[in-house]
């Protein structure tokens, strides 16, 4: 008799864990939805900002840079990140407004920050994904692999 | 912005950690905004009006020494209610592993949550050995600040993850603006140290040695020492007729601080290493007082490499010295170091640090799922009745 109770309890308590990890999944998964889409705004509106300096600037590298960042599809967006990443650094000594380069490196830094919060959300996910629980169950089969977004947002 | 400020140590005691978080208040009201702070405060202590207590903290004996924590269902109905009452549109814990309120608030807690991480001192290096049992805690935050490179580092290390590196701040008025203590500095010359002069780590005996060496030639020398210790301990190994030319004042308050800093022609930092940030150089340059540091990396960082203060190798006596008395010979150059300082704190002022916290805010809002406020994951209610034995 008490065999079977603790039988039961054990499967009870299993249970328990499980939802609980799957809760956390899909909680992490919707993390990294949000800070995915916070960050294609940041980057979006450097790329916005970038544009109106090339043009202020008439430094061509740098406005052609940040339209291709606009427009980049999914696989070629980090690569033109780092492209308007370089544009900039090297348009850097060139410019004579220090409010523009200012307002520039404040949606930088925004950026940045934006990707840490999106990087750091992805680790976090993988690092639950990968545990021997979540993998054995499949827990996360359901959910689309998060994908890290590492770019150079260095601009001295 | 409505922002929610958790305090993991308590306001009876003085601390880095619970000066930073008042002084982020204050400029963040400064700036506009809405602020509470909930933290473990005892109900006899003082508490600014935008300070919520949790009730008084537990001493507990842990790793060495003494933390004082405030754990419980008694805390953590509190916690829910300040929450629930708030209405925060961010929430910023700091230390959010240490097993106190910080980490309570993070378990309760839904929404955007920024943490900063600040020391990486020993014990939240046992706490970090602990990371996996406290992923679900460190899941839940959505943007890391570190105060300094070394900060972030630990965090790179120890929890995986970096942060923005976001520096102390200073609230350089209170330090420009304090009246020094009657009598000092005089005209014989004075040198300041402020820290626990009896712990190695420190350097105070680097400092004891050199002004040993020059005391004799310069009889109105004198030297100002506050921070925690047993005065003896230093004086046993002073010449009697030296002795009353050191004044060691013992702990003393934030305001008294100030005036300490200000009442000497030039601080020391004779630190062997360790250090992260060297906040207090910070306040010695936003007092507008010479600074002497021990050449160390993220000392040459806070003085601008070496516009705003003077290096002596690590340890080096007999440079420190020297590096002194060449100082204390040349009030120009002392003015001329004292206005440079003045100069590069004002970027760690907190007005402007604070603008980059609230950045951060911004940040993580934009990058949190939910909508609206910060609310309280359901609790079951039978949870909350406990009480307190």
């Amino acid at each position: 008799m008490n065999g079977v109770l603790i039988v039961v309890a054990v499967g009870v308590l299993c249970a328990l864990y499980v939802t609980w990890l799957a809760a956390r999944l899909s909680r992490l998964n919707a993390r990294v939805k949000a800070t995915a889409s916070a960050l294609s705004v940041a980057a979006n509106r450097r790329a916005c900002v970038a544009i109106e300096l090339g043009e202020d600037l008439k430094e061509e590298s740098v406005r052609a840079a940040a339209h291709a960042a606009l427009v980049a599809s999914d696989d070629r967006q980090i690569a033109a990140e780092n492209d308007l990443t370089r544009a900039l650094r090297k348009a850097r000594g060139h410019t004579i407004d220090p409010d523009a380069w200012g307002q520039l490196e404040a949606v930088n830094r925004r950026l940045a920050v934006a990707r840490q919060m999106h990087n750091d959300a992805v680790r976090d996910t993988l690092a639950l994904r990968g545990a021997r629980t979540p993998r054995g169950l499949r827990l996360a089969s359901h959910l689309p692999r998060p994908q890290y977004f590492d770019i150079d947002t260095d601009l001295s | 912005m409505r922002v929610g400020l958790v305090c993991p140590y308590s306001l009876d005691t003085p601390g880095g950690v619970q000066a930073h978080i008042l002084d982020l208040a204050e400029a963040l009201i400064g700036l506009g905004h809405e602020v509470s702070v909930i933290a473990p405060a005892d109900s006899e202590t003082e508490l600014p009006a935008y300070v919520t207590s949790v009730g008084r903290a537990v001493p507990v004996p842990y790793n060495g020494s003494v933390a004082r924590l405030s754990f419980g269902p008694m805390t953590l109905r509190r916690v829910l209610r300040w929450l629930r009452e708030g209405q925060f549109d961010v929430l910023h814990v700091h230390e959010p592993i240490s097993p106190s309120v910080s980490l309570l608030t993070c378990l309760v807690a839904r929404g955007p949550i920024v943490a900063t991480f600040h020391a990486a001192s020993q014990r939240s290096r046992t706490l970090a050995a602990a990371h996996g049992a406290l992923q679900p805690v460190l899941e839940k935050i959505t943007g890391r600040i570190a105060v300094s490179a070394l900060a972030r580092r630990f965090q790179v290390e120890h929890l995986d993850g970096g942060g923005v590196e976001i520096p102390n701040g200073v609230a350089v008025g209170k330090f420009a603006d304090a009246d020094p203590f009657p009598n000092w500095p005089g005209s014989g010359g004075a040198i300041g140290f402020l820290g626990r002069f009896t712990e190695p780590r420190k350097g105070f005996d680097t400092l004891l040695s050199a002004f040993l060496e020059l005391a004799p030639q310069r009889s109105d020398l004198r030297l100002l020492v506050a921070g925690p210790g047993d005065p003896s301990e230093v004086l046993h190994r002073v010449p009697v007729q030296l002795r009353e030319r050191i004044s060691i004042l013992g702990k003393i308050s934030e305001a008294d601080k100030a005036r300490m800093l200000r009442s000497v022609d030039i601080y020391v930092a004779p630190n062997t290493g360790g250090e992260s940030f060297g906040i207090i150089l910070t306040e010695a340059m936003a007092a507008g007082t010479p600074v002497v540091a021990s050449d160390l990396d993220a000392f040459r960082r806070v003085l601008n490499d070496g516009k705003a203060g003077d290096f002596f190798p690590v340890g080096d006596k007999s440079a420190l010295a020297s590096v002194l008395a060449q100082l204390l010979d040349d009030p120009a150059r002392r003015a001329e170091m004292g206005r440079e300082g003045r100069a590069v704190v004002a970027e760690y002022d907190w007005s402007v640090v604070a603008a980059r916290v609230v950045e951060v805010y911004h940040s993580a809002i934009a990058a949190t799922a939910i909508r609206g406020q910060v609310t309280v994951e359901e609790v079951p209610a039978e949870q909350l009745d406990i009480e307190l034995p």
